[in-house]
């Protein structure tokens, strides 16, 4: 079951594991760093665009989590829960940045998501009608749901630990609130 | 129960994760800058340096405004040197006023992630100040009278 498998698993049999490539990069290696960054990238700005900062902060964001990986290349002991350490890394910088704007921490159930960015030029037409169902019934969710999902549609091998560390629940209520957050996307589209 | 494996209402769960993921790819893409920034944080690597965490920040008053300057006490701690860091932002860009512990050091950096490098003078009780900084990711670096070099965790310092 995808949502179960270790982090690992969702890489395949041909392309080396995170063990290996934190190695490798820890050696010097940019190629296994960067093989990282590919893996990671979508992760990490997945769990910053949930804060709604600005393009600038969400940049920075980012960068801190890859930072603060350079800076513990030795030290990440479990490299299968590479992607949770990055979610976590990256909400905890995300709210540290909050605690400085002196900016609440935004609410489990915000209000509905304004339409920013939904309209786009023209030749974007085409696509946005494959893809209008699933904008409109999205933007229905609660908050919580809508970067839960972001996340795990982000990694679809995310594992519990992981999407706790991303979204910042309970893990014990990720299962129930990812059924939930699914179901209510379902009907939504329905 | 179809080939692919899963149970009918997971495979449903897994083509519309698929097709939300398609949908975020499209409608906010992780921009290339900020891939590539992640891709060039490698290059910031520093096997040599002592690490000093931050240990505590703490806004300097009660409820910080920005018409009176916000101001932070910062604390990196490394295992032979503890930075004790002031930051104000200003209207105008940052500035920076702090100690290391122990004196002895007679210059440190300020290393920015966009590549600007600048120096401070230390002076013998190890105090330092810098002003003007730009907004954004930065560290400071210092190195010790014996060539040690300890550098603080990155952050928006």
């Amino acid at each position: 079951m995808p949502s179960f498998s270790p982090e690992s698993a969702q890489t395949g049999n041909a392309q080396p594991g995170n063990a290996q490539l934190l190695a490798a990069a820890a050696r010097g290696d940019q190629t296994a760093w960067n093989s990282l960054v590919a893996r990671y990238g979508r992760l990490v700005w997945s769990v910053a665009r949930g804060f709604q900062l600005s393009p600038a902060d969400t940049a920075d964001l980012s960068q801190t989590a890859w930072l603060r990986l350079v800076e513990n290349l030795d030290s990440i002991t479990e490299p299968d829960r590479l992607g949770s350490w990055l979610a976590t890394t990256t909400r905890r910088e995300a709210i540290r940045l909050l605690h400085r704007r002196n900016r609440e921490i935004p609410a489990e159930e915000n209000e509905e998501r304004s339409d920013e960015g939904a309209d786009g030029p023209e030749e974007r037409l085409l696509v946005d009608d494959e893809y209008r169902q699933l904008r409109v019934a999205m933007a229905q969710l609660p908050e919580r749901c809508r970067n839960l999902l972001r996340v795990l549609a982000a990694d679809s091998g995310a594992s519990y630990a992981q999407l706790s560390a991303a979204v910042g629940l309970p893990i014990g209520s990720i299962g129930p609130t990812r059924a939930r957050c699914l179901e209510k996307l379902r009907a939504q589209m329905s | 129960m179809p080939g692919h494996g899963y149970a009918d209402e997971e495979y449903d769960d897994v083509r519309l994760l698929a097709a939300l993921n398609d949908l975020y790819d499209h409608d906010d893409p992780v921009p290339e800058g900020v891939l590539e920034a992640a891709r060039d944080a490698f290059l910031w690597r520093d096997f040599e340096a002592e690490l000093a965490r931050l240990l505590e920040e703490n806004p300097l008053v009660g409820q910080p405004t920005r018409a009176a300057g916000d101001q932070r006490l910062l604390t990196f701690e490394a295992e032979h040197l503890t930075f004790v860091v002031e930051a104000t932002e200003l209207a105008h860009g940052r500035k920076l006023v702090g100690q290391v512990v122990p004196a002895g050091p007679q210059e440190l950096w300020l290393e920015s992630a966009n590549g600007v490098r600048t120096s401070a003078a230390v002076d013998a009780l190890g105090r330092f100040s810098l002003a003007q900084l730009p907004a954004g990711l930065a560290r400071l670096r210092c190195e010790l009278p014996d060539g040690t070099c300890v550098v603080t965790e990155w952050g928006a310092i």
